[in-house]
């Protein structure tokens, strides 16, 4: 632990690294390339500083440490995104019109728009807004959604411009992929067949395109897509990682589906720096 | 009727012979949007954002323009081709109250899709993507139709439409469009469907699906001939629409009124009318009922003293309590219109393009004068002069309006040899709304000689 500084300006902390996140936003690269390294981080709370809140990092930051690989030159964000106050608690969906949807979940299913615990917000899609200059190339492996159990597996992904995004249907039912934007249907797909598969890229960015089954009405997804492969999806311990960003100055945006979004700017990174940053939301707007 | 005939097949042939591409002669912004003004606004909103002031009257809404999204399209895409919102225009769309404007020429029907993109500058600058291809149709067996069934009843389908094709499906009620109104799968069964009732048009339509709303595409699911089984299915279990029906002929509201000699009689049974030939209507509906009557068959003599339209359908049950009676009501301009531009709005016209409107109700007759929605004045007592029968027999009403053909009161709308008249109907069976359950399109009847 060495001391960093907080854009609050009110305490110091310091942090040693850490690990393993859900999702990470990264051009893959070869072994090779890949140094581990210890960095110092800089901590920037995005907590609401006007209230003088003390910055804390939670004892799970703390405690993982461990390196972080990056491609020489690059650097990264890592983070965490939290709750301040009382969250909604899940609510049980209304499935029982459906049996085949409620025999996949004999113990109920619950809403997964607020997945809060311990105030650790999971699902937030963390990515760069601004400051980047592309083109980025496109991933070649596909990003995959599944319809398992009348849910989708990822509720909350990314996807760069122009990458495949292959959908599954694991359930032995219909459902209709919808995907839209506001108001404007991008693409409606029927998927009648268990097994079935389906590919679909995105034409230009936007955060978030909504997936979603007409017939299953609480099957929602949410999709980030960018023109560039720099994001990351909370995991159930609020922690995200973006890696491999070359160095420069930044606008960081942290969306979530029901508590909007958040944006940290002017975040700088050096080469080989590696940057916390957490992010607080306190209210549904 | 030849004369009729005569003006609507040159507009058909006209649009055929510069395949409906000409916008270089007679195409105005300005008429465009006088038009719409008259005839759209009312619904779509003076500044084409759907909100109208009868729109919350409506269900299913009506589109709003600003956002540059619609529904309909034979082509791929973000925007809806010319020929895409042309079509809507001009047959309108089953299951709503959106009625076809047939009636016009293809340089007003440019004027007002015009005026329509200045409402939404994508409509304006982005171009449609290609059309939907349909391949070529195989020949329709027992064993397609089998096949299709098949397909209908394991491809989810059933999820919404239901096993019978009614709409009744297990997630019918829960379906919601993108705009977030609930809406109502098809019933099937029932024709013609909104986007079409050709195969063709059902071919693409379960290719792509209905932008929009629920209904997917299922060009990822389906062979082509698997595709062209499920058609022939879904043709099967549609109810045949009235013998020589064609949706989207410029010639389905026709009306010829017969002359006879001698007095019009008022018994639907009568010899005169026995005689007469019919036409179907299709009905539009303001706020959509899935058991609503779709259906009016209309007859129509004259005597060149008087003029008598006889219009009949079903419906399940007779209600004749004079606060919760069954009706009907036929609606005519003031105006004698010598081109259809000159129409009042379909809805009771307007303040400058009066309309009169002959209703029956409860069994009797009475004459109005309408200016705009909801401003029905009766006639005086005294010169009430519409007169006629309403029986109820074996399920259907079968109504008789009689008037006479030049009336002295300058209240009475003109019968001139080639005019204009639009029906409507009222169910008390049905949940209350808002104005009839079902109306028409303008019919345009020609008496003869």
């Amino acid at each position: 632990m060495i001391g960093a500084r907080n854009v609050c300006g009110s305490s110091t902390v310091v942090v040693r690294l850490l690990a393993k996140q859900k999702v990470a936003g990264s051009t893959p690269v070869s072994r090779s390339k890949m140094k581990p390294i210890f960095y110092i981080l800089s901590a920037i709370l995005l907590v609401n500083c006007s209230r003088g809140t003390t910055p804390q990092l939670s004892p799970e930051a703390k405690q993982l440490a461990a390196p972080v690989a990056l491609e020489e030159g690059k650097a990264a964000f890592i983070g965490q995104v939290v709750f301040q106050g009382t969250p909604p608690s899940p609510t049980p969906l209304q499935v029982a019109s459906f049996p085949e949807c409620s025999m996949a979940h004999p113990k109920g299913i619950l809403s997964e728009d607020v997945l809060v615990k311990d105030d650790k917000v999971e699902n937030v899609f963390v990515y760069v807004k601004e400051g980047l200059s592309g083109p980025f190339p496109v991933p070649q492996e596909p990003i995959v959604l599944d319809q398992k159990g009348c849910i989708y597996k990822p509720h909350v992904f990314g996807i760069q411009v122009g990458q495949t995004l292959t959908i599954l249907n694991s359930d032995p039912m219909i459902h209709n992929i919808h995907s839209v934007i506001a108001e404007e249907t991008l693409f409606n797909v029927a998927m009648p067949v268990q097994g079935q598969k389906l590919t679909q890229t995105f034409s230009k960015p936007q955060v978030m395109v909504t997936l979603k089954c007409d017939i299953h009405g609480w099957m929602r997804a949410y999709a980030g897509v960018l023109p560039h492969p720099f994001y990351g999806v909370t995991d159930e311990k609020g922690n995200f990682e973006i890696r491999n960003i070359p160095p420069g100055q930044y606008t960081i945006a942290a969306w979530h589906e029901r508590f909007g979004e958040q944006l940290v700017k002017y975040v700088t990174l050096k080469p080989s720096e590696i940057k916390f940053v957490q992010i607080t939301f306190s209210s549904i707007p | 009727m030849k004369r009729v005939f005569f003006i609507l097949l040159a507009l058909s042939l006209s649009c055929q012979q510069r395949a409906c591409r000409d916008t270089s002669r007679e195409v105005s912004t300005t008429q465009g949007k006088h038009l719409y003004e008259v005839h759209c606004a009312s619904c779509h909103g003076s500044k084409g954002d759907g909100k109208g002031p009868i729109a919350e009257f409506l269900w299913p809404k009506p589109r709003d323009f600003t956002s540059g999204i619609f529904k309909y399209r034979r082509t791929r895409g973000a925007v809806p081709a010319d020929l895409d919102l042309l079509q809507t225009m001009k047959l309108g769309i089953p299951g709503t109250s959106m009625p076809g404007w047939d009636l016009l020429s293809m340089e007003d029907w440019r004027s007002i899709l015009s005026y329509l993109k200045s409402f939404n500058p994508r409509l304006a600058n982005e171009k449609a993507g290609p059309s939907v291809d349909t391949p070529e149709e195989p020949k329709k067996t027992p064993e397609s139709i089998q096949s299709g069934r098949e397909l209908y009843e394991k491809s989810g389908c059933v999820a919404c439409h239901g096993l019978q094709g009614k709409g009744d499906g297990p997630g019918a009620i829960v379906l919601k469009d993108v705009w977030g109104d609930r809406i109502a799968p098809r019933d099937l069964t029932r024709g013609p469907l909104k986007w079409g009732n050709t195969t063709r048009d059902i071919y693409r339509t379960l290719m792509i699906g209905i932008p929009g709303t629920p209904m997917p595409g299922y060009e990822h699911t389906f062979s082509k001939e698997q595709m062209w089984s499920l058609v022939h299915y879904l043709k099967s279990i549609q109810r045949p629409l009235p013998e020589g029906y064609d949706p989207s002929s410029p010639k389905r509201n026709l009306l010829p009124v017969t002359k006879i000699n001698g007095e019009i009689p008022l018994d639907y049974e009568d010899e005169a009318w026995e005689k007469t030939s019919s036409i179907p209507v299709f009905l539009k509906h303001l706020w959509h009922e899935p058991e609503a009557t779709e259906w009016l068959t209309i007859k129509a003599l004259h005597n060149d003293k008087e003029i008598a339209f006889y219009i009949q359908w079903e419906d399940d049950r007779m209600n004749v309590d004079p606060n919760q009676s069954d009706a009907a009501a036929i609606q005519l301009p003031m105006d004698t219109i010598t081109n259809p531009i000159e129409l009042p709005y379909l809805g009771m016209g307007s303040a400058s393009k009066k309309v009169n409107i002959w209703e029956w109700k409860a069994g009797s007759f009475k004459d109005f004068n309408a200016g705009g929605v909801g401003q029905l004045k009766p006639q005086d007592l005294m010169r009430q002069n519409v007169t006629g029968k309403g029986v109820y027999y074996q399920g259907s009403w079968h109504v008789i309006f009689r008037r006479t053909l030049r009336p002295a009161e300058n209240e009475d709308a003109p019968i001139p040899q080639l005019g204009y008249a639009s029906f409507a109907l009222w169910d008390e069976d049905l949940p209350k709304h808002r104005g009839p359950e079902t109306f028409s399109e303008w019919i345009v009847y020609e008496l003869g000689n």
